[in-house]
């Protein structure tokens, strides 16, 4: 099923992004301003960096709704470790660690516990945001050191969010991870049957997703120069919302992580549009939940006429 | 929502014809709420007062109301993550008419229950017809209805002297000496508790639960009834929207934020299952109270609320894991 329709899946979003670009290009004076566009760049970048964890894990058949507390949890533990007088660079791997642990707890749940994912990130979300914020007394922490704040400066976290998506493509496209990790997304019984260790696989998504959120925490906090306990909140729903918007399949087993990247530019697009024409930013929320509809309807009609194409194929057969 | 690995396990188990005598579903979280009422009396001299029961009964209406609502979509197998946004665009809705238009309060009061049932038709059709999966909808929906709301006046609340009239009527009126606002949550979980467990269309949001192409080939409207389920729920989320508009004398957009969550974790909680198919409506009603307890124990206590939310992400992992083993049974 997946590779034959090509390139297709993604055309239509970037589409939408060149676009937005063009039009944001020839109607928005203030948009080149280098300090808007490394500002778009970030916002794109953390969201997206999300999206590609988020992204393996939905790829895989489930979901993470914990990814935003888990974003809070990883980076209030960087500045503790940072306020302790650790250097920075053991403060990125306390992130590091700290999301990949998360990953874990919310993997191991999922798939050796057999519980169902909404439920259970629902859980983790509650559970790690205000966890976060008992052990930090609703402190904020700054400022953090200037090499540590480089991470979010200029093109920077652009450069991040670039890596992030060719190594996550990578693994996604090439790695038996990757493809494993696709069958379980199509059909978890068949894998299962066929000899694919489901749990372990589906564990490292989860993983994936944890550390992706951590490292998207640590730009954040760079970008702001400070941290506490409720940054990140609510941005497990930019990350889904981008997956979706990209064209990767709620149930699985279908889309590509380049669809999610452009899915986190297109909404970052948005957002910068509304900023710059002055528009309430509460509107995000309205044009959003309206891309998201729009996109799951055309994701909707695809997927029915590629089956319909696969099924009048099967019958000339 | 659920996985392969789920169906094997149900057919392969002696579903039918079981002849040991079950537990009812409820025990787990009578279990729960015991011990939370237990801790607190003994640690919190304050949480046993009867002026604290008055307040828990009243504050727990909201929640109530949202959660029968809940129970009833999470009985089909769906999920409605917009209640919050709805509830807090259907207050607005409310105030924005009794300030701004000079409605009576009677004609807003219908209007947001109206208002509500609207967001929830959207919801309904666009799940049942085009088949999209609940989350994804009600996520739209979700972002939309909150960014809808702060629309009504700019990201400000409104508050007026006839909002404080709201407040009289509903918060301070006691029947039978007890507060109006607790017969309110009783009645709302009786009726939908009712309307699963008596009517055919409960039967029939059951049955989708169950086994949605067994239903839609046995002749069920499913169309329908999915549809009507969200505009139920809906409806109930403007009605909440009257009740937190009362309670608070004020009609704000961040209203009703995060409820989505509280009420799915009270309905799991109180032990229906998420997938659909089984459903209890006084599970749901304990559920309900346990959160609020613990809520009101840990804020008596002089603990910050996040300790209290840190807790019910903690009992509804218990409630998810306990659910779980039962199944395996």
């Amino acid at each position: 099923m997946k590779g034959k329709s090509g390139f297709s899946r993604e055309l239509p979003t970037l589409a939408l992004v060149l676009i937005a670009l063009a039009a944001l290009t020839a109607f928005v004076p203030a948009f080149h301003g280098s300090g808007n566009l490394t500002g778009v760049a970030c916002g794109a970048a953390y969201i997206g960096i999300m999206a590609c964890g988020e992204g393996m894990v939905i790829l895989g058949g489930g979901l993470d709704l914990s990814v935003g507390s888990v974003l809070a949890l990883s980076s209030c533990f960087a500045a503790m470790a940072m306020a302790a007088g650790l250097p920075w660079p053991i403060a990125i791997v306390v992130a590091l660690a700290i999301g990949a642990a998360a990953g874990v707890i919310n993997g191991a749940l999922i798939t050796y516990g057999k519980l169902p994912p909404i439920l259970t990130t629902l859980a983790t979300l509650l559970i790690f945001r205000h966890g976060t914020s008992v052990l930090t007394h609703a402190h904020t922490y700054r400022p953090f050191p200037p090499t540590f704040d480089l991470m979010g400066t200029g093109w920077n976290p652009a450069i991040l969010f670039l890596g992030v998506v060719i190594v996550a493509s990578v693994v996604m496209l090439l790695t038996r991870f990757g493809r494993r990790l696709l069958a379980i997304g199509g059909s978890e019984q068949s894998a299962l049957l066929s000899g694919v260790p489901v749990a372990r696989v589906k564990l490292g998504a989860y993983v994936a997703s944890g550390g992706t959120a951590a490292i998207a925490g640590l730009i954040l906090m760079a970008f702001n120069n400070n941290t506490q306990s409720t940054i990140g909140f609510g941005y497990e729903l930019d990350a889904i919302a981008a997956c979706v918007v990209g064209g990767i399949r709620m149930t699985g087993g279908d889309g590509s992580i380049i669809g999610a990247a452009l899915g986190a530019v297109l909404m970052a697009l948005l957002r910068n549009w509304l900023q710059l024409t002055g528009k309430p930013e509460e509107m995000y929320g309205l044009y959003t939940g309206a891309i998201i509809l729009v996109a799951a309807v055309l994701e909707q009609w695809r997927l029915r006429s590629l089956d319909r194409a696969a099924l009048t194929a099967g019958g000339a057969k | 929502m659920s996985d392969g690995a789920d169906v094997t396990r149900r057919a392969g188990a002696p579903a039918a014809g079981r002849m040991r005598r079950e537990l009812p579903v409820e025990l787990g979280v009578a279990v729960v709420l015991a011990v939370v009422i237990a801790f607190f009396s003994i640690c919190a001299p304050d949480f046993r007062t009867v002026d604290n029961w008055g307040l828990l009964a009243k504050q727990l209406a909201e929640l109530a109301v949202i959660s029968s609502g809940m129970t009833l979509v999470i009985a089909t197998g769906g999920i409605d993550i917009s209640v919050g946004s709805v509830l807090a665009f259907c207050a607005m809705t409310l105030g924005w008419l009794v300030v701004h238009a000079h409605w009576r309060l009677e004609a807003a009061i219908v209007a947001a229950i109206v208002t509500g049932a609207a967001w929830g038709l959207l919801n309904g059709l666009l799940i049942a017809v085009t088949k999209l999966q609940p989350i994804i909808v009600t996520l739209a929906t979700f972002a939309a209805a909150r960014a809808g709301a702060t629309m009504f006046n700019a990201g400000g609340s409104i508050s007026d002297i006839r909002l404080t009239l709201l407040n009289r009527t509903f918060d301070n009126t006691d029947f039978l000496h007890l507060p109006l606002l607790l017969w309110v949550s009783l009645a709302a979980l009786f009726a939908s508790g009712a309307t699963l467990q008596w009517s055919r269309f409960g039967r029939e949001l059951l049955a989708l639960g169950g086994n949605r192409t067994a239903a839609r080939l046995s002749g069920m409207r499913t169309l329908k009834t999915e549809t009507l389920v969200y505009v139920l729920n809906g409806a109930l989320a403007g009605f909440a929207a009257v009740l937190n508009t009362a309670y608070n004398s004020t009609a704000t957009p961040d209203a009703g934020q995060f409820r989505e969550m509280t009420a799915i974790t009270a309905v799991v909680l109180g032990g229906t299952v998420i997938t659909g198919g089984q459903a209890t409506m006084v599970g749901t009603g304990l559920g309900v109270l346990t959160i609020c307890a613990l809520l009101s124990g840990v804020r008596l206590m002089g603990q910050e609320d996040q300790m209290a939310w840190l807790l019910v992400g903690a009992a509804l992992l218990l409630a998810v894991v306990v659910q779980k083993l039962r199944r395996r049974q």
